[in-house]
């Protein structure tokens, strides 16, 4: 019995592990290539949002391009885990990237492709490209902040910053937190008057998000009802044909419960 | 390891039996994939084009770069000028200019006239009103335009700014008084513009002179000159006139650009245009004998009116751009954009003056400042003063005290012609017909809600009762039936729908009760749908005309017809534009001749505008829209004034928590305006660094005081807000000393940030204020209730819902308590750090692999005789591993 218990909790943690590691990027690439399909469209009708209305959480804002470190990621509006699963965020209470004001992006560092990871390796004067629905601004690479570095100089009316924040990461684990500045070279664009939005705690730094609790549940509901579908089938089916059945279910149903797990992690992981 | 069980019913099935059930596995597990495949929404991975219709898109007006406000009386200029008539007798004409220096580009003058030749229509009647951008069949009519210079003896046509169709020389080729080289010329030869940089424009015989794009009818702005008429008895007293500037005309005006070849000095130019003297009689049509065509507007440039003309050189206030030069750091503010007006008069003051400092100021609806106002990003606040109406609130750690900077309201704005071309200037308007136009509630056929009602406002019966006589006036098919509205959440749409759920009759129509002529809500409106006050106005009336042919994409009929812009200094800009900002015509876009988009109606002309907007009392002023008197409480009809705003601001509630007045709605004066809207600058008195302190400090005294002496000049105080009364003024003394101690006033009960206990670092992200919730309540009152535990301090009005009018609002501010150091927050980064994050999946993996190896020794272990066989292949391995000899310190 006790070879059992085990057996499946090394199972679960070893497939956690891969999930995040393996899984969890192939993920966010399928969620970027159809945000980026999306904004396209967007762009190309003038329809990307630019913060005028709330934006519904996830949907894409902009898309991002480090040259120096190869990164191009579509930005969705949204900072809770849910949202960066799929890519960097925008914090929704910051400025709208490209106008005036600061405007937080958050990225992942170790998880779900990590796209941030290697965000701390920027060198000041490095041009960061953002592209919304005002146009294509340039920023350039103010400083990597960590703790105790003094912060950046107030911000003109007339400028715009971006803030990136992501996390320090080892191979396995996301470190403190790390704030890159960059400074928009130009005047910014336009900044409509925008609706106030109030977001919840878990779409702040590091924060993670209870309300994956349920949706977990319910998957793990799934998993043990299709861990007892597998037991009556191998004793009245045939345990080849059970688990040619069960092996697909099983895997996505683990598939899910990880994907939401992962949400209880703290965002920039 | 399975159980016996399971391996005897695999062994025991037959053949065929055992495929039968494989088929059904796979079967099963397509079934499950399919699934899944149809319940994920991710498998579409071409998403549907989205083509909403409130989205806002293309680029947006320029803000602050935009136009002002003038107090307009210190600067108006009268002139006199004489000529002979045609039969020898000297006549002398009087024009004058309201305004002509300290003017804010794109601002509306106003221009006035006596001792005019009377414009006659073909037939010679008397006089006769025309559309005044056509006065194609009007004798004597009267040019107003703008032109480079300021020196009259010295200006000729070629330095006006005037579009080519009327810079044909016509019938100046028989002027007597033209010089031969006109004279020899053609009918169809063409007056040179000279553009700002010296280059001549010209065309040669019978085609058009180009002017420069910035000047030019189907730009977006339009052009600014008209041609307009002299009444019977010789005058005309309300002329408008929008004066234009480097900022829109760079190559054709350049106003205030002192590089342009007349550095930067223009002039409005008036020309009479009267009978031409002829050279040859048989050339011109005789003066008496008019036909129209020798004393029309393009007239205007012949030597014989040209040298009547009459010239008002103007100047305008510095620029925002100044500003540029000023290379301290802008302290940066944020906030209401009531003060869109005023701040394009004390931005440039600011950054001119070396006592002062540079002070940044950017709109943001007032909800969103006070947000800012608590919301730390790495440590570091989002804004640490903002402007707003409805008062900021402290919080745990961070108290804020509201300091007054100006009193404006809100106004409807209406451009509004009759059927003789005269502008309408008196509209009355009342809760209901509000409710009415913001409802969506007028007819739109074929939008089946609200086909029983009337199909706008001046089909409105009710409207007809408010307004007598007004709309025989208008022309018969002329309909407003949407205001152009905000799309934001600035304060102002909270006051208009706070005004309108003030009114009992307004409220129930709104409830579904029909009007005494049987109008009724839409029904997307009716009860709970539309809560009011509310922070937005919006469109909710969904239906599409399914049956509607357009090739454009489907559009609810009511966003079609709906006309919203998302911010105020836009909803200016369409009223002087005359741009309807509805999305009703489908046109074709693009290239390719098959794309079609939704697009604005044409831009109305001068003469048959029929527009009504929801905006700033500032803005309003500056243009010279006419503003609507609104019903208040005591049932008159009142508009927005100076004396209105002050009835308003006497009668206004106090709220005892901040110390900040709003509009009080229900009060029995007579003559107040219920549109009254205060704007307090709120700042933290816990937590700024020294320098933050004192400018803050310094704006609300500067603002409070120099900045409230109406004037055109930088720094004065645009016309459309009141000059702030002595006791507002005495509270925003107050509050900057508060500011500038940085003494913890206006703390939340049990929180003291500034005790000498040595104070807990604020928290980094501290729980937003509890906002007022603008869909709590549909009740008239305002919310006043103090949303946190607080002490009114000493000097207050305890109990007093209203201030009476004999004492404005007592400053609910205490004496100063004596100034405390206060503790810096440190300006360095702190960091985030998380155990889980760093270590969880090292962990994971540990478990993971002790559990890989766990499982199958215990499995081994579990047997009978295991621990045996696990000791001897322990030692066997030892053997082969090391030899016969353990290795050096290994126990066996």
């Amino acid at each position: 019995m006790l070879s059992w218990f085990f057996a499946v909790l090394s199972g679960f943690a070893l497939f956690f592990v891969a999930f995040l590691m393996v899984l969890s990027p192939l993920q966010e690439s399928r969620a970027q290539a159809v945000l980026y399909t999306q904004f396209r469209s967007e762009l190309a009708a003038a329809t990307a949002p630019f913060g005028v209305t709330p934006i519904p959480p996830g949907s894409p804002v902009a898309v991002i391009d480090i040259q120096a470190l190869g990164i191009r990621q579509v930005v969705v509006e949204g900072t809770s885990g849910e949202d960066l699963r799929s890519g960097p965020g925008h914090l929704r209470v910051t400025a709208f990237p490209g106008q005036a004001g600061t405007s937080v992006i958050f990225g992942r560092s170790t998880t779900y492709g990590g796209p941030f990871r290697d965000l701390p390796k920027l060198h000041r004067g490095d041009p960061i490209q953002v592209t919304t629905g005002q146009g294509v601004f340039t920023y350039q690479v103010e400083d990597v902040r960590r703790s105790g570095d003094p912060q950046p100089p107030a911000l003109r009316a007339d400028q715009s910053r971006l803030l990136l924040v992501t996390t320090d990461s080892s191979t396995l684990g996301a470190l403190s937190t790390v704030y890159i500045d960059a400074l928009l070279v130009g005047t910014p664009a336009v900044t409509p008057p925008r609706q106030a939005v109030l977001v919840p705690d878990y779409e702040n730094e590091m924060a993670s998000d209870p309300s994956a609790l349920l949706p977990l549940a319910l998957w793990l509901f799934a998993l043990v009802a299709t861990g007892v579908f597998a037991a009556w089938g191998v004793v009245r089916w045939g345990s080849g044909q059970t688990w040619l059945v069960v092996i697909p279910v099983l895997l996505a149903v683990l598939w899910g419960a990880s994907d939401n797990a992962a949400m209880l992690l703290p965002n920039l992981m | 390891m399975r159980p016996p069980s399971a391996r005897r019913s695999a062994l025991g099935p037959s053949r065929r039996s055992r495929t039968r059930r494989y088929v059904t596995a796979l079967l099963t597990l397509t079934g499950l994939a399919a699934m899944t495949g149809a319940l994920s929404p991710g498998v579409q991975a071409s998403p549907v084009m989205q083509t909403g219709g409130t989205e806002v898109r293309g680029t947006a007006g320029a803000g602050l770069a935009r136009s002002a406000a003038a107090a307009g009386s210190g600067s108006s200029v009268t002139q006199t000028n004489t000529w002979m008539d045609s039969n020898g007798t000297s006549r002398s004409g009087t024009v004058t200019v309201s305004q002509t220096s300290g003017l804010s580009t794109r601002q509306v003058v106003n221009i006035s006239w006596s001792g005019f030749l009377p414009t006659v229509n073909s037939q010679g009647a008397d006089s006769v009103h025309q559309a005044p951008q056509t006065p194609r069949a009007s004798g004597y009519p009267v040019v107003l335009m703008e032109c480079q210079g300021s020196d009259a003896a010295k200006m000729t046509p070629n330095d006006c700014a005037m579009t080519g169709p009327h810079r044909f020389y016509q019938y100046a080729v028989y002027d007597a008084n033209e010089t031969d080289a006109v004279h020899k010329s053609s009918i169809v030869d063409s007056r040179p513009f000279t553009e700002t940089s010296g280059k001549v424009d010209s065309a040669p015989t019978g085609q058009l002179v180009t002017l420069p794009s910035d000047f030019n009818d189907s730009n977006v702005i339009g052009t600014n000159w008209y041609a307009t008429w002299t009444n019977p008895d010789g005058t005309h007293n309300d002329a408008r006139f929008e004066v234009r500037s480097v900022q829109e005309a760079p190559q054709s005006l350049g106003c205030g650009d002192p590089k342009t070849r007349s550095h930067g000095a223009c002039s409005i130019v008036v020309v009479p245009v009267r009978p031409l003297p002829c050279v040859d009689a048989s050339s011109c049509p005789p003066p008496n004998s008019y036909l129209g065509l020798s004393a029309d507007y393009n007239e205007w440039q012949s030597a014989s009116n040209w040298r009547n003309k009459f010239v008002f050189p103007v100047s305008f206030k510095p620029f925002p751009t100044v500003c540029e030069l000023d290379h301290r750091i802008a302290v940066p503010t944020q906030g209401s954009e009531m003060l869109d007006q005023a701040m394009l008069s004390w931005l440039p003051k600011f950054c001119t003056s070396s006592n002062l400092f540079k002070l940044g100021f950017t709109r943001v609806n007032d909800s969103t400042a006070r947000n800012n106002l608590d919301f730390q990003i790495a440590g570091q606040y989002t804004t640490n003063l903002a402007f707003t109406t409805q008062p900021a609130l402290s919080i745990r750690g961070r108290p804020v005290v509201n300091s007054p900077v100006a009193v404006t309201g809100f106004a409807v704005a209406v451009q509004l012609d009759g059927a003789d071309f005269e502008q309408v200037s008196q509209v009355n308007l009342n809760a209901r017909l509000l409710a009415k136009l913001i409802t969506e509630s007028y007819n739109a056929p074929p939008d089946p809600n609200v086909k029983n009602n009337p199909e706008g406002l001046f089909q409105d019966p009710e409207f007809a009762k408010l307004n007598p006589g007004l709309v025989q006036k208008l022309p018969p098919d002329v309909k407003i039936r949407n205001p152009i509205l905000v799309q934001g959440s600035p304060d102002l749409v909270y006051e208009v729908t706070r005004y309108i759920a003030s009114d009992k009759t307004a409220v129930a129509w709104l409830k579904g009760t029909p009007d005494p002529w049987g109008m009724k809500v839409n029904p997307y409106y009716q009860g709970d749908k539309w809560q009011i006050p509310t922070s937005t106005f919006g469109e909710q009336d969904p239906y599409i005309w399914k049956a509607d042919t357009r090739p454009c994409p489907e559009k609810p009929v009511m966003e079609q017809v709906a006309q919203f812009v998302y911010d105020l200094s836009s909803v200016a800009d369409a009223m002087i534009n005359r741009q309807p900002q509805d999305y009703s015509l489908c046109k074709v876009v693009g290239q390719s001749g098959t794309d079609y988009a939704w697009a604005h109606s044409d831009r109305q002309l001068l003469g048959s505008r029929a527009m009504l907007a929801i905006m700033d009392i500032p803005s309003a002023d500056a243009y010279q829209f006419p503003m609507a008197a609104l019903e208040n409480h005591a049932g008159k009809f009142v508009t927005p004034t100076d004396t209105s705003l002050t009835s308003a601001l006497q009668a206004a509630t106090l709220d005892h928590t901040t110390g900040t007045l709003s509009a009080n709605l229900q009060s029995n004066s007579p003559t107040a305006y219920p549109g009254l809207m205060p704007v307090y600058a709120a700042a933290p008195t816990y937590g700024l660094t020294k320098a933050q302190a004192h400018d803050f400090a310094l704006m609300m005294t500067w603002l409070s005081t120099s900045g409230q002496v109406h004037g055109d000049a930088a720094g004065q105080l645009p016309a459309g807000y009141l000059a702030m009364p002595q006791n507002l003024r005495a509270q925003a003394a107050a509050a900057a000393k508060h500011v500038r101690a940085q003494d913890c006033f206006g703390a939340l009960k049990g929180d003291n940030p500034c005790s000498p206990s040595p104070p807990s670092p604020p928290p980094r992200t501290p729980p937003r204020p509890p906002t007022r919730s603008p869909h709590s309540t549909g009740t008239p009152t305002f919310p006043v209730t103090p949303t946190h535990p607080y002490t009114p301090p000493p000097g207050s009005v305890p109990g007093a819902g209203t201030v009476p009018s004999s004492s404005v609002p007592t400053s609910p501010i205490s004496t100063p308590t004596t100034p405390t150091p206060s503790t810096q927050p440190a300006a360095f980064t702190s960091t985030q750090e998380s155990a889980l994050a760093a270590h969880l999946l090292p962990v994971l993996l540990v478990i993971g692999l002790i559990g890989l190896l766990a499982a199958p020794l215990l499995v081994v272990a579990s047997r009978p005789g295991g621990v045996a066989s696990l000791r001897r292949g322990w030692r066997a391995w030892r053997k082969k591993r090391f030899g016969k000899r353990p290795p050096p310190g290994t126990s066996s």
